[in-house]
């Protein structure tokens, strides 16, 4: 009875004491410059960019990383949280990630766990941020504390047009005496092709429950499928669209030489605006993502990167163990997932197809690679393992591919935060970056050890003893609704 | 006796409208006022107005004397949510197209956003509805009326036997629909970006509306009138927080689920926002623990209030009905969506046993509302001056076994059982 008591006193500790953290944390923001500081002591801590420092400690001040090392000056009226025997990693980044954070329509809370079908955010991503999401209690809960999530799927945008294209229509004509239609007597021309649509994305940090902290930046990358610069015709259509993206950058600089305002008028020369993003992307400030299978597909979005002139990421690197010296000459950045399989063709078992070695592979040839997970979602029904839940995981399958620890955890850490642009706030421990922590409860690729306590900007969002995230504690109750029985 | 003495009443009105007196006696009073509970307490009611409360009071005469036999006489209930079905975007928001030589060609609408119509109730509210019949029944005196989408409310008397007096009150506040979701937040946004600038107040959307001479907005902005929005996850509470933390004057009112309330209440009780309920039981966030969202907020300090009825049926299709679709019909005009008619107060009764405090309870469908509304000097509790809403119970009104004898609008009986 006794036992019973204060197990439910540690539910109702847990319901309401979130909101009461999140009270505390509010009044001690409002004070911000009394704000004591917070040291991490005790952990071994892996900064990613300086090796391992065994018991060292982490200080944090205002959110971002004050000290790092084995011998830091502890002030007085700082909070301490012990480490010992624990390690200490920066945040992991999840470089491709869905619904998360980002949750369209009622009913859609995760609560059950069945993944909502992916639905694109018509309007501002930061109108429909869902900072009340359990998706974003998971991702913490497997080390995550930035996602990037994708917003809208996109189209392929292959040549050609979509069947319920409106402006098929204006082709047309209609015979005012009988309303039949009859086709145009000119030569048929070829049709003008429509615009691709980009997968878009958002970067979001996963600070549960606040809304104003969450989102990061919008379209870290311009992301086409692979099927949009392949053949022909896509290939002309993608030179057209990054011409006219010069013409619209060269344009813009002549007006703002001339005072005007910039990308304002008839920019762009003749045909449609190209987006902004395509914009961004000749003028090297974000970089293309794009699928790459095969040797073939991989040589061709590599050819086109260089004749065009735009840095670029490679996703679904399959092939990649095969050509790694052309990936590193063309300074591509790659995102692999180690498990995933690509049947090689009949009677070439040497020279197609995946290998697990594909990671080591490419260490060693300094390629950069960020590890994705082998789906997108959080999906705690089907089989374990293999949702956003596993990217540490799915980390350690890069060292069983001859990668060396070291990397395996740049490949969830420091290498998606470049990619992403944000390589100077995040994705190590290293004075003046934020505060995105992770305290695991062993060493950060052991299958066994589970994330005690994930920071973001300096504040604890997850802890494990408060959250009933995993079953796994003994003699603890793994739902309020058991206990109760 | 009793049926005698009804009987007598529903044949007086003809005969003295003018100096109309109407006495209770022998009854429990909630005035839900300063003057508290009364027992075995008398309730004078002049012209539609209550003259006088209290024990042992002369009756006057010529009045017609009710006895409460000792039941309850509370005030009426006051829904400050009460939906109806009205096709959100009207005749000037739709998209039109035109026929030119064979072409098809769009024009006008608001292509993509299509809840931004602004639904002005009182020209869109239908006296005649029989879905409004059976409101006296429930004891709901006086509501506040909405639809979906964006627009404004209107205040109504429930007194579907005088249909053409419903509408007491056409310039209500205004009401909104709203999910995290850039469509949804935008016709909120500009509207009021667009009355916060100096020279504004010139059109609401709908030109067609007279109200667009005095601004509702413009009184939203400024508090007059309170903006009452539905937000449907817990999510949408936070964007609109956020959306209105330029704007504080703004009188913020959210009809929501309770379970969007554990997470937002830090939020709820900073902005001070009046939260609209219907009197349920929700899950706690993320797990199957049920919980009481009133108990919870009046606990924490924020203002509850109920709205007993639920949002209505979509409304009948344009085919000729079935016998069966037809008797169904017949049977849904019969009672208010979302309330059992008879026990209309057993779901806040179980509130009151979850550890609502019963005054508390009472007050949400009454006084709280009626205050809400701009009504609290006129409407929400039995004191001199005061409108003659009443209702006669039984017994205690949260008594399963106690049930609606008489409700009584503008001191007229509206509904006897």
């Amino acid at each position: 009875m006794r036992t019973n008591r204060s197990i439910l006193c540690f539910v109702v500790t847990g319901i309401l004491g979130s909101v009461l953290i999140a009270e505390e944390n509010k009044d001690s923001q409002s004070a911000k410059p009394a704000a004591p500081p917070l040291a991490i002591v005790g952990g071994d801590v892996y900064t990613v960019s300086h090796g391992v420092i065994p018991r060292g400690t982490v200080l944090i001040q205002e959110g971002k990383i004050a000290a790092v090392g084995a011998d830091v000056a502890i002030p007085e009226n700082a909070l301490r949280i012990d480490a010992s025997g624990k390690s200490v990693t920066p945040g992991f980044v999840a470089i491709s990630a869905s619904n998360v954070g980002i949750r369209t329509g009622t009913g859609a809370r995760g609560r059950t766990g069945e993944p909502a079908p992916p639905q694109g955010v018509t309007g501002r991503v930061v109108d429909a941020i869902n900072p009340y999401d359990r998706n974003i209690l998971f991702c913490l809960a497997s080390g995550i504390t930035t996602a990037c999530v994708e917003v809208s799927g996109g189209g392929a945008g292959r040549f050609g047009r979509d069947a319920l294209d409106p402006e098929e229509l204006d082709e047309t004509n209609v015979c005012p005496c009988c309303g039949m239609t009859y086709l145009p007597l000119e030569p048929i021309t070829a049709p003008n092709p429509t615009e691709r649509t980009p997968r878009r994305h958002a970067v979001l940090r996963m600070t549960f429950g606040e809304l104003e902290r969450m989102l990061v930046k919008e379209s870290p990358f311009y992301h086409l499928p692979a099927g949009a610069i392949a053949g022909a015709f896509n290939k002309h259509q993608w030179r057209e669209t990054i011409k006219r993206a010069r013409e619209q950058v060269r344009d813009r600089n002549e007006t703002e030489d001339e005072g005007g305002f910039g990308g304002f008028g008839f920019g762009g020369g003749f045909g449609r605006r190209v987006p902004e993003e395509v914009v961004q992307l000749v003028e090297k400030k974000i970089p293309l993502r794009t699928d790459a299978a095969s040797v073939e597909q991989i040589r061709t979005a590599l050819s086109l990167a260089k004749e065009l002139g735009y840095s670029v990421i490679l996703e679904g690197v399959h092939e990649a163990w095969l050509i790694p010296e052309e990936l590193k000459e063309a300074q591509a950045q790659v995102i692999l997932t180690p498990r995933s399989r690509r049947r090689p063709q009949l009677g070439k078992e040497d020279s197609t197809g995946s290998s697990i070695e594909t990671a080591g592979i490419l260490e060693r040839s300094g390629v950069p690679f960020a590890v994705a997970t082998l789906g997108n979602s959080v999906n705690l029904d089907g089989i374990p393992g293999r949702d956003l839940t596993s990217l540490m995981l799915e980390a350690a399958f890069a060292v069983r591919g001859a990668c060396s620890d070291d990397t395996a955890l740049a490949a969830i850490t420091i290498h998606p935060a470049r990619m992403l642009g944000l390589d100077k706030r995040i994705g190590t421990i290293e004075v003046g970056k934020d505060a995105d922590l992770v305290i695991l409860t062993g060493p950060p690729l052991d299958y066994r050890s589970h994330v005690d306590k994930a920071l973001v900007g300096g504040k604890v969002y997850y802890d494990r003893l408060r959250e009933n995230i995993y079953p796994d504690l003994p003699n603890r109750p793994r739902s309020a609704a058991q206990t109760k029985r | 006796m009793r049926l005698l003495a009804l009987s007598c009443l529903l044949a007086l009105p003809a005969l003295a409208t003018s100096q109309q007196i109407v006495v209770i006696h022998n009854a429990v009073v909630e005035t839900l006022g300063p003057a508290g509970r009364l027992e075995n307490a008398t309730v004078v009611i002049r012209d539609g107005k209550i003259a006088a409360v209290g024990k042992d009071l002369p009756v006057p005469e010529f009045a017609e004397v009710i006895d409460a036999q000792g039941g309850t006489l509370m005030p009426g209930i006051v829904d400050p949510y009460f939906q109806v079905a009205i096709t959100p975007a009207t005749a000037d928001s739709g998209e039109r197209t035109t026929v030119v030589r064979g072409r098809t060609f769009p024009f006008g609408g608001f292509g993509g956003r299509p809840a931004s119509g602004f639904t002005r109730i009182a020209d869109n509210f239908y006296p005649y509805d029989p879905g409004l019949k059976p409101l006296p029944r429930v004891g709901i005196c006086r509501a506040n009326v909405v639809s979906s989408g964006v627009g404004q409310a209107a205040m109504i008397r429930c007194t579907p036997d005088q249909p053409e007096t419903m509408l007491v009150q056409p310039d209500g506040p205004i009401f909104a629909t709203v999910t995290n979701s850039t469509e949804s937040l935008d016709p909120i946004r500009s509207r009021l970006g667009r009355s916060a600038r100096p020279s504004g107040g010139s059109g609401t959307g709908s030109a067609s509306s007279s109200a667009t001479v005095n601004d509702p907005w413009k009184d939203v902005m400024e508090g007059k009138k309170p903006l009452i929005i539905e937000a449907n996850t817990a999510a949408a509470v936070v964007h609109v927080v956020r959306m209105l933390q330029d704007h504080p004057n703004v009188r913020l009112v959210l009809f929501v689920a309770g379970d969007a309330v554990p997470e937002n209440l830090p939020l709820l009780k900073e902005r001070k926002v009046c939260v609209v309920l219907r009197p349920r039981f929700d899950f706690l966030p993320a797990s199957r623990d049920r919980f009481s969202a009133p108990r919870m907020l009046h606990e924490n300090g924020v203002e509850v209030l109920f709205s007993l009825t639920a949002r209505p049926p979509r409304p009948p299709a344009a085919t000729p009905p079935t016998q069966q679709q037809q008797q169904q019909q017949e049977e849904e005009q019969q009672t208010v969506p979302g309330v059992e008619r008879d026990f209309p107060l057993f779901p806040v009764a179980m509130q009151v046993k979850a550890g609502l405090p019963r005054q508390t309870a009472l007050e949400a469908l009454t006084k709280k509302p009626a205050a809400l509304l701009g009504w609290e000097k006129t409407h929400g509790s039995i004191e001199p001056g005061k409108v003659a809403d009443l209702l006669l119970f039984t017994s205690d009104p949260l008594d399963p076994a106690s049930r609606l004898r008489l409700t009584l609008i503008d001191g007229r009986i509206t509904h006897a059982h």
